[in-house]
């Protein structure tokens, strides 16, 4: 079994074995090289700097991550780290190139790619049909090291501090709270209260990023709408999303093994690709535009099988992604339950396409390309009845590309722990 | 810290930087020309129009650290080569408009667009 402490000494021989399969040519040069202003990839880096931001604004990932499985008994915690390799590719300048025998003369201006990261953490206090609820999240993005050693290091780490910003968000300035150049770090928060009943539910609270929070359930139907209500104009207001739909509608009163049905419409913020006039000046945030999918799935056919079309209607219309998946039985959620497996370990396995238009704007080609998602999780582990770990790996996962077109062929993981008591 | 073993070994099998692509000055600008044309109209098919007739009008001039016309001292550094990019991703609307589709016109706004793109023969651009 390899053990993280044997990995990491792994990285650290490989590290400093010049030449090597890991040491190429490149890994000699600095991290300190400087973004080109004026380039696609600049605007891209700040486009996916801001989507990282706005996809883990406390609000968006407390309702999507926190509160569906939550306080089942009496409260829960919450929380999910996210890492995503080279979101974007980014032209810089690297003096020292040409010094170094790892980092050629040609290296000069050479390719970086992007790692954006992102931990929220939240918890869920129940008091019969009521439940009070705090979420944080850290969001942060930089150019990556060219040592994949310290680069790893650096996610790494980053991870423990994003934890710790995570906690104090409400004693920090929220928004974007530093930018400089193809890097970024954005911290929220949000509280609130919401109240349960059979028929469905309704969810209010104050998101720190600016902005009254309000969401509504419906139980039967599983029909949803919520939306973030303030600070929708503010440069720094990490909006959430709005979204509207039936949500994994269950046919099994007309015969089970037909499966749920989702419908969804979704709107949400999308970084642009408006221009700076450096890295240090100018606005420092790019404008918004918006993006909107449908989406249409059916999950949990014959209890193993999913499948699942979505379409992007803005801000280009021809994204379609198309994809089937297995699963373990009892993993796919239903609303009235947490996702997964009840007690042991649960995996998901979906394959599929996705058809990228070509985006001149953004310096992208049209392309076709396979789409990868795995997922695993471990539930009711060490005695602990409502604890669940999931680990995920997404390639090209068409909603991750919805969120950062210039991510194609981008790895993204996410880790996720909930525990109720 | 398990879960950082799989990162760890992802990034063991990554190339992190690569060296600048040769044409990349002269693609940025063609993505500049498509980028302030859909900021400025809104219009994403018109933004990939020009684009297209960028492909038809105009060769790129490929970077290369041996080109002596780069080692020269005088010359442009290979950053510099982004000059074009830049200057046309900053340009008002007014004048975006102004150019509308000649493209020699667009390119006529920063020197250094002559070191990333040439007409093609026969008198592109247009």
């Amino acid at each position: 079994m390899i053990t993280p402490f044997a990995a990491l000494l792994l990285g650290a021989a490989t590290a400093a074995a010049q030449d090597s399969w890991v040491q190429t040519e490149g890994t000699g040069c600095s991290q300190n090289a400087t973004p080109i202003a004026g380039t696609t990839g600049f605007a891209n880096a700040r486009s996916a700097l801001r989507t990282n931001a706005q996809t883990y604004a406390a609000t968006s990932w407390a309702e999507r991550a926190l509160l569906p499985g939550a306080a089942k008994k009496g409260g829960g915690f919450a929380m999910e780290a996210f890492t995503m390799l080279g979101a974007a590719e980014v032209a810089s300048v690297e003096t020292g190139a040409g010094t170094d025998e790892n980092c050629p003369a040609d290296h000069r201006v050479a390719v970086r790619p992007v790692d954006l990261q992102a931990v929220a953490l939240g918890v869920v206090g129940r008091a019969g049909d009521w439940s009070f609820f705090y979420a944080g999240s850290t969001a942060f993005g930089n150019p990556a090291f060219p040592n994949p050693y310290a680069r790893g290091m650096l996610i790494a780490s980053n991870l423990v501090y994003g934890s710790m910003g995570t906690m104090a968000a409400p004693l920090a300035p929220n928004g974007f709270s530093t930018q400089q150049g193809a890097s970024a770090f954005a911290i929220d928060w949000v509280a609130g209260a919401s109240l349960q009943k059979k028929a469905g539910g309704v969810r209010v609270g104050y998101a720190g990023s600016r902005g009254l929070y309000a969401g509504l359930t419906e139980s039967r139907l599983g029909l949803f709408g919520n939306a973030l209500l303030g600070g929708a104009d503010s440069q720094d207001a990490l909006l959430g999303f709005a979204a509207a739909g039936v949500d994994r509608f269950d046919w099994s009163f007309l015969s089970k093994g037909i499966g749920l049905t989702t419908v969804q419409w979704r709107n949400l913020p999308f970084g642009g690709v408006a221009p700076v006039s450096s890295a240090e000046g100018g606005a420092l945030l790019p404008d918004r535009g918006r993006l909107q999918t449908a989406r249409v799935a059916h999950a949990n056919i014959a209890g193993h099988v999913d499948l699942s079309a979505t379409w992007a209607t803005r801000p280009a219309s021809a994204l379609y992604e198309a994809s089937v998946a297995v699963h373990s039985k009892g993993y796919v959620r239903r609303r009235e339950a947490t996702a997964g497996p009840k007690g042991g370990t649960g995996f998901f396995a979906q394959a599929g396409i996705v058809d990228l238009p070509g985006q001149a704007a953004l310096g992208l080609e049209p392309k076709r390309r396979p789409a990868v998602r795995l997922e695993g999780t471990v539930s009711d582990f060490a005695e602990m009845e409502g604890a669940k770990v999931a680990f995920a790996v997404l390639y090209n996962d068409p909603e991750m590309l919805a969120l950062y077109p210039t991510a194609v062929d981008a790895l993204a993981l996410r880790y996720s722990l909930q525990v109720q008591f | 810290m398990i879960r950082f073993v799989p990162l760890v070994l992802a990034l063991a099998a990554c190339d992190p930087i690569d060296p600048m692509p040769a044409d990349l000055p002269c693609t940025e600008a063609r993505a500049a020309i498509a980028a302030r044309t859909l900021e400025c109209t809104g219009d994403a098919a018109l933004s990939d129009a020009r684009a297209a007739a960028f492909d038809r009008g105009f060769a790129c001039i490929p970077w290369s650290a041996d080109d002596p016309a780069l080692s020269d001292t005088s010359g442009p550094r290979p950053e510099d080569l982004f000059s074009c990019a830049f200057t046309i991703r900053n340009l008002p609307c007014e004048t975006v408009a102004a150019h509308g589709d000649d493209l020699r016109a667009w390119l006529s706004e920063d020197p250094g667009c002559t070191w990333v793109a040439e007409p093609k023969s026969g008198g592109g651009g247009r």
